[in-house]
């Protein structure tokens, strides 16, 4: 669901930080980039420390990550948080899918 | 999920499972659109952080540490009355043994990667499907709000479109599926369910995909009444998650035990056309247009993935035997 929220912010995100359409969407899609090498941190981690330490450390991870990424207005803090927020996102689908 | 049901009912427990996950990436700019048009686009952030802290105070409170192994591990710490000291974190017989676990787990989505073609099959299809979906999922607000000049609210109340598409495949397709791979179960000689019988119900998946998006294309680029946008692009939903579902049920049916490693593998590859994808929209409509941008999308699918129903259903078993290790059985010597 946090993938795609902005979809409809896209052109007000590109307006107030400054970048052209192809920026906006790298901010867009750098999620999914947090989302494809997560699992591989969160899966080890769960194995050897047990899930819910995992999920309760990588849902802390998002919230204060997408919370930083609207700061400042910067495109590099976005960009960054996007994909720490796609991190964090991806113990939800390793932690509780088979 | 995988031991709980059995393959004859895969479809229901994906339908089940994949109920708020399939419709999230169409609700979530929903949401964020009417926040975008009420108040500022930082709040859309904010309110999925709130939103998420909620669900962690839930999970804090009520979820319990589920994994055998780690239970097992703490119960022999706590019981432990032999003076053996634990090793310390900062001592580097602790990392070194963390690090060879470490990559012990992460070993074996990237073996199957390599040893296994279904898997690498599997991962292309599936990251195709993904990748086009994120490629019109980034686009489909800005279509409104740029051709048809609505709100960010309003462009945005569009998913809904995609989340019907969606919803369908996840509670209705399921259950045909299901039905499909019994009756073919049934039918055949030994009686024994095959992967292969999945197959059948990705036809209509991988039709309905590129005939959603000249649907969809065509319509936008010619300025048609959003009804019609609308309509192609759930049935680009619907056939994009068919296809998803037939293939992540073969997935499945095949790696049983290593379900979670093989969905890692296929997953990665996916994730990451989702992030290339939605970066060159923004050119292949400027140049091509909605209409031809989209065809083109279309005709890629159509050269690509239209062999492969026929492909699976006549050598998939082959296809799978790849690089499969069989296991040896130590009998009575």
């Amino acid at each position: 669901m946090s993938a795609s929220m902005i979809a409809a912010a896209l052109g007000d995100i590109d307006r107030d930080l400054g970048v052209d359409t192809s920026t906006g969407q790298i901010i867009f899609s750098t999620y999914f980039l947090g989302l494809a090498f997560g699992p591989f941190l969160v899966a080890a981690w769960a194995e050897m420390g047990g899930r819910k330490q995992v999920w309760m450390f990588a849902n802390a991870w998002f919230i204060l990550w997408n919370a930083l990424c609207p700061v400042g207005h910067s495109k590099g803090l976005m960009i960054v948080g996007r994909l720490m927020t796609g991190l964090g996102a991806s113990a939800g689908v390793t932690v509780r899918i088979p | 999920m995988a031991d709980m049901y059995r393959e004859a009912d895969r479809g229901k427990s994906l339908a089940i499972a994949s109920f708020l996950p399939y419709l999230g990436p169409a609700l979530g700019p929903i949401v964020g659109g009417l926040v975008t048009h009420s108040v500022d686009w930082p709040w859309v952030f904010w309110i999925m952080c709130i939103f998420n802290a909620a669900i962690t105070m839930l999970g804090l409170v009520c979820i319990r540490e589920s994994y055998t192994p780690v239970l097992l591990r703490r119960k022999a710490q706590k019981t432990r009355s032999s003076p053996i000291t634990p090793v310390s974190s900062r001592s580097w017989i602790f990392w070194r043994d963390f690090f060879s676990r470490l990559s012990g787990h992460m070993a074996r989505p990237v073996m199957l990667l390599v040893r296994r073609p279904v898997i690498q099959v599997l991962a292309v299809l599936l990251a195709l499907n993904f990748g086009i979906y994120t490629f019109l999922l980034s686009t489909f607000a800005t279509l409104y709000i740029d051709r048809y000049g609505q709100s960010e609210s309003v462009s945005s109340l569009h998913y809904i479109a995609i989340a019907i598409g969606s919803s369908l495949s996840a509670q209705v397709g399921g259950r045909i599926m299901d039905v499909i791979y019994r009756r073919l179960r049934d039918r055949s000689p030994d009686k024994q369910g095959r992967p292969e019988f999945r197959v059948p119900w990705t036809v209509p998946g991988v039709v309905l995909l590129p005939l959603g998006l000249f649907w969809y294309g065509w319509s936008a680029e010619h300025g048609v009444s959003w009804v019609m946008v609308d309509v192609g692009a759930a049935v680009f939903a619907l056939g994009c998650f068919i296809t998803s579902q037939s293939l992540l049920a073969y997935q499945l049916d095949e790696f049983a035990e290593h379900g979670a490693s093989a969905g890692a593998a296929t997953r990665v590859l996916s994730y990451v056309f989702g992030f290339a994808f939605p970066i060159f929209a923004p050119q292949v409509y400027g140049r091509l247009g909605y209409g031809w941008g989209n065809s083109m999308l279309a005709f890629v699918w159509i050269v690509l993935v239209f062999p492969v129903p026929v492909v699976l259903w006549l050598w998939g078993d082959k296809l799978r035997a790849l690089g499969r290790r069989e296991r040896i059985t130590l009998g009575s010597c």
